[in-house]
């Protein structure tokens, strides 16, 4: 017992190591919490976003609405991975949640709109947008020191896993493979 | 008949006014007119046409024309002058290595392309008729910026 606890230990050492040499990608040792930041759904019905979050594993990701080159890419990740969840249902509820980082061009109505494109069935798959005063500490609770800062497609390509106690336990690099996304979610899901 | 059918169009033109569209297929391609299968490297499941057309990301988006595409721009001084592309020595396209850089994603250096840029299943009509019309761009309608 001691030598496997020894080995796992090393595993996950090296695991965080890559972790940090990849620009934090992988585990996220401590967890985080999500940051409690006020949210609208495409139903227009508002949330603080750590409530939200608890109760379910959640893959997180951030687009926008009017976003036509790499968010169409998102989306079809999470509707592959929303595809094997509801194949597959893992133990525990899972939540895919697409935050847009437009305060202004996001509405419900957009947003309900790019979630029916993207094929999206809920309530498993939601859509919010934070508060304007909220974008900021929105953007520095995901930290993503990779993601692009200017630009109309300013917004990373990462997604974020929480568990269900609302900790971020996972983050991947950009436009991660969807074989990455569920097994993660299955592994927090379990 | 062919020689038969331009006069038709030539009169057509002097009688309504009207100059004929000329059909181009490879910018029907580009600008998703027509759509391309593709999938994101990696994966198996096809992406959606909207996510496949190539003018998203190598065009201006139509709510910011002023800002940079997320792609390079796709015409003759890019694509067939040799620059360094991806971080990898000076390269050049020609047809064989504009299709493989679709179906492989390597450009001719053989530097893997970003993620975002989707593998094709695209064929050599197809291919040839998206290089043809983008190798051509920039040099015949001087709509390179």
């Amino acid at each position: 017992m001691k030598r496997r606890d020894c080995l796992l230990g090393l595993a996950a050492a090296a695991a965080h190591r890559l972790g940090a040499a990849h620009d934090d990608m992988g585990p996220v040792d401590p967890p985080l919490a999500a940051p409690d930041v006020l949210v609208t759904d495409q139903r227009g019905q508002a949330h603080r976003l750590r409530p939200l979050l608890e109760g379910r594993v959640t893959l997180v990701q951030t687009i926008f609405t009017g976003c036509s080159s790499i968010c169409p890419l998102q989306g079809a990740l999470f509707a592959e991975v929303q595809g094997q969840v509801l194949a597959q249902p893992p133990r525990q509820k899972v939540l895919l949640l697409s935050i847009g980082v437009d305060v202004l061009g996001d509405t419900p109505q957009a947003l309900a709109r790019w979630l029916a494109d993207m094929g999206a069935r809920m309530p498993d798959w939601m859509a919010v947008v934070p508060r304007a005063e909220a974008l900021a500490q929105l953007k520095a609770g995901l930290v993503d020191s990779r993601a692009r800062t200017q630009g109309l497609d300013a917004h990373s390509e990462r997604v974020w896993c929480f568990d269900a106690r609302g900790q971020m336990r996972w983050r991947t690099g950009p436009l991660p493979s969807v074989g990455e996304l569920t097994r993660v979610l299955r592994h927090f899901a379990a | 008949m062919k020689a038969h059918a331009r006069l038709i169009a030539l009169a057509g033109m002097l009688v309504f006014g009207a100059a004929p569209a000329v059909a181009d297929p490879g910018r029907d391609l580009y600008e998703g007119r027509v759509p391309l299968a593709a999938h994101l490297r990696g994966e198996t499941t096809r992406l959606p046409a909207t996510a496949t057309r190539c003018a998203n990301c190598h065009e201006p988006a139509a709510a910011a024309p002023l800002q940079a595409p997320l792609g390079p721009r796709l015409e003759a001084s890019t694509l067939t002058r040799a620059v360094a592309r991806h971080g990898g020595p000076p390269s050049r396209h020609d047809l064989a290595s504009f299709c493989r850089a679709l179906r492989e994603g390597v450009d001719p250096a053989l530097v893997l392309l970003s993620r975002a840029m989707p593998v094709f299943l695209i064929d050599d009509t197809d291919c040839r008729a998206l290089w043809e019309y983008l190798s051509a761009r920039g040099q015949q309608d001087g709509s390179s910026p």
